[in-house]
């Protein structure tokens, strides 16, 4: 259905229905979530599964860089945000009273506190008068010059120095027993904000993120199943740099433990890993067998594809032209700041590029350590989960333009962006529900949008499942979703009752619909497919599978206005028309929306600037007259992959 | 005893140059935006260095006390070249009264005005002179 723009278009009910409300149709082919907490069952209860949108990847008042940015907001204000209401940020006034606030258009349906576990111990010495480090020089410095002090301290985790001695003590204990009262802080918001009635209307996680960097970024947040979690949180410092290190903490403290347990890791900012984060190689855990992939995989099922630094999905410069979408040009987080830093993306460091890696190294190893579903998230440091508003945008804190002082016309550093959000398919708004969602891949991520996306594979899909009322059903009955193996053909079809086909290739039924608040229409649904090829090269192809690129489609670059018709809904059943039985693949789609403002054209507008005038705009306004900065974008979003994988390599 | 109308060419050179150091806001080069005068530059490099020597030199500290004693040291250099062609191009009776002039415009409005951008600083990102050393 086509959509003009600026209008709200209702969305067919019978194709919302066939795609989620129907969803509840028994037919049984989906396996129920264990429920490992105490809890009231969902009034709502899908049990073929409905989208949820959240944000993992939220940092508050706790995490050093936030703190020395001017961010007082706590974990409990990050819930109370993400559930919809009101909240101040920085610059203050002296009153106490902030400059700015901000509120969710649409309330969150689950969210993440995950502030850094290292040097949360000495953020809380510093900020609390009386304490045993209060004096220090050390906290001197951070309280009083935050930026130095922030380069100075930051550092010493970093380059992997350890704990500041003058605020820690000797042996960090000090540090220890303070980020202790942090992490009861942490879980306390947490439950006081997860629902546990039968509404079922906002679901939170426990966890933090674990932020090394060994030459890039080598970031994860770590997100625990129910309450029952680790007895403190891992930290780089202690973890020497080596994820491996967390993953066997993880491993032995929590999966192994005798309790309810669970934990899973998500990586982000691949984009600026310097190849960190991929690796076969690793500087201490050695050459990566099966026993480290298998590891891996169980631990980390899930990237956060997107965020605010950037997107990692695909490299600029190849044959996909829309990889150039929020994608950083250099491939160190220092390089929008440091001209020495700018050095371009390590090889290996995208999404796209892992996933195809996964393949070769399954076929060596016999596990794919790089079998990753998809999610995005924000990476906020304001303590305001889901803001991904290009209208707006405030910034970020922590680094590039300081928000703590003074509102900014250009509130952030061109190159970054208000980040994404986290989709997952889930029964109900549970932890159980969700984690499960997590665990299987059956997720997406948006690059802020709350569009709508389902794929599934299978080797019987017909083209009127669109247009059925049993969409998910089908979808499930025949096939995998998103995030799983494509099984063998005849394995399937004894599954779905089926004559076995012969020679077919694998088909693939993606259903995507816009944000009908807060988005825009959609373009084209695609599907992008990689492959190791016979020699062992790496191969990659994008296939347009619904909609059309509308020559028409564009903005008005003096309101922001879109311009030009596109669909509320797209649907395709699409078959690989170059399959090779004999070679491993994976299948993930791409959904996009038509044109709209970024966020920094935005703030150009909000700012006055001409671009025409004699001296032009200066300082950060340069941005809005400068060509490398994008002015408009493709909002969009991805799903988990489909893998294949021959039967002989079973 | 020299006429206090007649000063030496040198004298006013490093008279004016002293003013800049003093007063004159310059950018910040590296990270974050800021601009303040080297006296600034030169505190900030004593602190840092003083955390390097004290607390720990084995991160970024050293480093940075680079950046910020390079600051404080190219600034202090290149306002030799404008305090030297002023003073040289000033005929020496009017050399007191133009050096006075500069000390009192330049710590009038470097007191009364806020012209130093300090973000890395915790007091203001717009500050005058007093408030970048309270």
């Amino acid at each position: 259905m086509r959509c003009k723009p600026g209008l709200r278009c209702a969305i067919p009910i019978v194709q919302i229905a066939a795609v989620v409300t129907l969803a509840a149709v028994p037919s049984a082919p989906v396996s129920a979530f264990e429920r490992t907490e105490t809890r009231a069952p969902c009034n709502d209860y899908r049990e073929l599964r409905r989208p949820l949108f959240g944000d993992l990847h939220v940092h508050t008042t706790l995490s050093f860089d936030a703190w020395g940015q001017g961010t007082r907001n706590t974990p409990r204000d990050a819930y109370r945000f993400a559930r919809g209401e009101t909240l101040g940020v920085q610059p203050y006034r002296a009153d106490g009273s902030p400059l700015r606030t901000l509120t969710l258009k649409q309330p969150l349906d689950f969210a993440m506190v995950s502030d850094h576990s290292e040097m949360t111990g000495e953020t809380q010495l510093c900020r609390t008068p009386g304490s045993a480090s209060y004096a220090s020089l050390s906290c001197a410095l951070v309280r009083r010059w935050p930026a130095l002090g922030y380069a100075v301290l930051n550092s010493q985790w970093t380059k992997r120095v350890g704990h500041a001695p003058d605020i820690c003590g000797d042996d960090g204990r000090l540090c220890h027993d303070r980020a202790l009262g942090a992490w009861k802080v942490t879980q306390e918001a947490a439950e006081e904000f997860y629902d546990r009635t039968p509404e079922c209307r906002f679901t939170t996680f426990v966890g933090y993120e674990w932020s090394s960097i060994r030459l890039g970024m080598n970031h994860r947040n770590v997100v625990f199943r129910n309450a029952e979690v680790t007895a403190s949180p891992n930290n780089a410092i202690d973890d020497q740099h080596n994820e491996v290190r967390l993953w066997t903490a993880l491993r032995d403290d929590c999966l192994n433990a005798d309790s309810n347990c669970d934990v899973l890791t998500i990586p982000h900012n691949s984009n600026l890993s310097r190849g960190d984060m991929f690796w076969v190689e690793h500087p201490d855990a050695g050459t990566i067998d099966r026993e480290l992939a298998e590891l891996r995989a169980t631990m980390e099922p899930l990237i956060e594809i997107t965020q605010h630094k950037g997107d990692s999905e695909c490299r600029l410069g190849g044959r996909d032209e829309l990889c150039n979408f929020e994608t950083v040009s250099f491939g160190d987080v220092a390089g929008h700041a440091s001209p020495m830093h700018r050095m371009p993306p390590a090889p290996g460091v995208f999404v796209r590029e892992a996933l195809t890696e996964g393949l070769a190294l399954r076929s060596r190893l016999g596990v794919n350590p790089y079998k990753l579903g998809i999610i995005g998230s924000t990476d906020t440091h304001l303590g305001t989960p889901g803001y991904v508003a290009e209208k707006g945008f405030v910034g970020h804190a922590a680094g590039s333009v300081t928000a703590r002082l003074k509102v900014s016309a250009m509130p952030d550093h061109p190159v970054w962006n208000p980040g994404g959000l986290a989709g997952v398919w889930a029964e109900e708004n549970s932890r159980d529900s969700i984690f499960e969602a997590m665990r299987r891949r059956e997720t997406f991520g948006t690059s802020g949008p709350r569009i709508v996306v389902r794929l599934f594979g299978g080797w019987a899909y017909d083209k009127s499942m669109c247009q059925s009322s049993d969409f998910a059903t089908i979808g499930y009955d025949r096939g995998v979703a998103m995030g799983g193996d494509l099984p063998d053909q005849p394995e399937l079809a004894k599954l779905a009752k089926l004559p076995a086909p012969a020679d077919a290739a694998p088909s693939f039924a993606v259903f995507a619909s816009r944000d009908p608040i807060d988005g825009h229409v959609l373009e084209r649904v695609q599907i992008i497919k990689g492959w190791i090829d016979a020699n062992g090269a790496p191969r990659e192809r994008v296939f347009d599978v619904a909609g059309e690129v509308n020559p028409d489609a564009s903005v008005d670059m003096a309101t922001c206005t879109p311009r030009g018709e596109g669909h509320d809904q797209l649907c395709s059943v699409w078959s690989d028309p170059e399959f090779d039985p004999g070679l491993a693949s994976f299948y993930y789609a791409r959904v996009l929306e038509n044109p709209t403002c970024r966020w920094t054209w935005h703030a150009c507008l909000a700012a006055g600037v001409d671009c025409d005038g004699t001296f032009g705009p200066r300082g950060h306004l340069a941005a809005c007259c400068d060509e490398q900065v994008p002015k408009t974008i493709r909002e969009r979003a991805w799903t988990s992959p489909i893998w294949y994988t021959p039967a002989d390599d079973h | 005893m020299p006429n206090v109308s007649d000063m030496s060419q040198s004298t006013a050179k490093w008279l004016l140059w002293f003013a800049g150091v003093l007063v004159a806001p310059l950018p910040y080069l590296f990270m974050y935006d800021g601009a303040v005068p080297v006296v600034r530059y030169a505190f900030l490099t004593i602190v840092t260095g003083s955390y390097a020597l004290l607390i720990d030199g084995s991160a970024v500290a050293w480093p940075m006390v680079a950046i910020l004693a390079t600051h404080a040291l190219l600034y202090a250099v290149l306002l030799i070249a404008p305090a030297a062609l002023v003073a040289r191009i000033v005929a020496p009776h009017w050399r007191t009264r133009i050096v006075a002039a500069v000390f009192i415009v330049g710590f009038t409005i470097a007191v009364g005005l806020p012209i130093y951008e300090t973000p890395a600083d915790d007091v203001s990102a717009r500050a005058n002179w007093i408030g970048l050393f309270q």
